[in-house]
């Protein structure tokens, strides 16, 4: 369907919210691109290769400090613990990530239809990254001294895993306003999950991302905070926070795919207010909602009448407070969105 | 030769930036360099022999321009579009812009 039919037209159906046209735009999209990439080998094309088992199963690969993913597979789904921490990491926050999405919001893995959950370790030498690149998730160990093991933090597994959930959602393009949103959800249910699952509240979690990454040279900084959007990080390494809280300063320069990681502030503090408000699993399940009608092109001001307008759904259901769909705007007016 | 590196991107946001012209770098500094360029082999690699580097969420982005005598060579890739000859090269280049980073030089 998705080579017949035009694909801006698809776009705009999936504007208008037709869930297969969605699909289709993504879908294309996206398998379109990790094919062009990724070579194809023997095992796959023959059918001989392991087919997706539907189960959300874990599979851990250590890529033994190789540019390469996949690797050794050392740990599968209700395999033993082994003896590498990074592996253990890898594979239990990765189960609580999928489990918090089946359980707390009735999502089966990345795709909603079980995909499994394929997590690399030890990539690269010294590699200071996670990435999610369309069909996994890869984790370098960071150079020991400025960042430690990217896997160590549950809100990066997280983090990472989101992307995949925005890829089959709305698949926001990675670039821009579009792309700070990208960046945005994967925050929300970062600190989500991670505070679903230390049992904090929104009043006591410390609402900073990457912060137990940061290695002994930087210990005590962290990468972003949704709380105070600015103000985790000011070091002669990494120089200052630059993530604006306010659309008066938002970024319209180039740098970083015209700021997906700086603009990611403005909206990210609107869900701070709004979790303060309500609480964050309420916060999340607004914001869940509103993912999954959100599409490839959607800006700050779009995103805004969609998660007012998920909240007001999720009222006539009670599954949040009434009054959430004024909260909602009053958290996005206070980071001056919508803009006329 | 003049070497203009630059990485964007990550989870993290660590932009490191190197330039030099390798005249005027410690000679074994200098010698290293040149010896990684001749074996990544990067100078015959064409843009259009990478991939068009898409978009995905948090991998690095990397650019790396070589000039000299009037002629020269840019090529963009990211983590996974990046050809593995030129790893070696890049783990260099991202050492010495890190060393200029902690030395106070952003």
């Amino acid at each position: 369907m998705y080579g017949y039919i035009p694909s801006y037209i698809l776009e705009n159906i999936a504007k208008a919210g037709i869930k297969e046209a969605r699909l289709s735009v993504m879908q294309s999209g996206t398998t379109r691109e990790k094919r062009a990439v990724k070579v194809v080998d023997m095992a796959t094309l023959s059918g001989a290769a392991k087919q997706p088992s539907g189960t959300a199963s874990r599979e851990v690969y250590d890529c033994q400090n190789e540019w390469r993913q996949r690797v050794k597979l050392v740990r599968g789904e209700g395999g033993p613990a082994t003896a590498d921490k990074s592996v253990n990491n890898a594979y239990d926050f990765g189960g609580i990530t999928r489990d918090y999405y089946k359980n707390v919001l009735g999502r089966n893995s990345i795709d909603n239809i079980g995909l499994d959950l394929i997590l690399n370790v030890h990539f690269g030498e010294k590699y200071m990254n996670a990435f999610w690149d369309g069909d996994e998730m890869t984790f370098g160990d960071g150079d020991g001294d400025i960042f430690v093991n990217f896997e160590k933090s549950l809100d990066v597994v997280a983090h990472e895993l989101t992307h995949g959930v925005t890829q089959f959602t709305a698949d926001l393009v990675y670039k821009g306003q579009s792309g700070a949103l990208n960046e945005h959800f994967s925050d929300v249910f970062g600190t989500a999950i991670t505070q679903h699952y230390e049992k904090q509240t929104a009043e006591d979690a410390d609402w900073l991302i990457g912060d137990e990454i940061m290695g002994p040279t930087l210990f005590g900084e962290a990468l972003r905070s949704m709380s105070s959007p600015g103000t985790a990080y000011d070091n002669d390494l990494m120089g200052k926070d630059s993530q604006p809280d306010h659309m008066k300063d938002y970024y319209a320069g180039p740098d970083d795919n015209y700021g997906v990681h700086i603009n990611s502030g403005i909206p990210n503090r609107a869900f701070y207010l709004t979790a303060m408000d309500i609480g964050t699993d309420k916060a999340a399940l607004i914001w869940y909602h509103a993912l999954q009608n959100l599409y490839p092109k959607a800006q700050f001001n779009d995103a805004v009448k969609v998660i007012a307008r998920s909240a007001q759904i999720l009222i006539k259901d009670q599954k949040v407070p009434k009054g959430s769909t004024q909260i909602v705007r009053a958290a996005f007016k206070a980071v001056g969105l919508p803009t006329p | 030769m003049n070497i203009d590196f630059e990485r964007e991107g990550g989870y993290a946001p660590l932009r490191l930036k190197y330039r030099a012209n390798t005249e005027e770098l410690p000679r074994d500094v200098a010698e290293k360099i040149l010896d990684l360029i001749d074996r990544s082999g990067i100078l015959e690699l064409k843009q259009e022999d990478i991939q068009s580097p898409a978009k995905y969420p948090d991998v690095f982005s990397y650019r790396i321009t070589l000039s000299e005598d009037g002629g020269g060579k840019s090529l963009t890739f990211n983590d996974i579009t990046a050809p593995d000859s030129l790893r070696p090269l890049l783990t260099f280049l991202q050492e010495l812009a890190l060393e200029k980073l902690r030395s106070g030089n952003r």
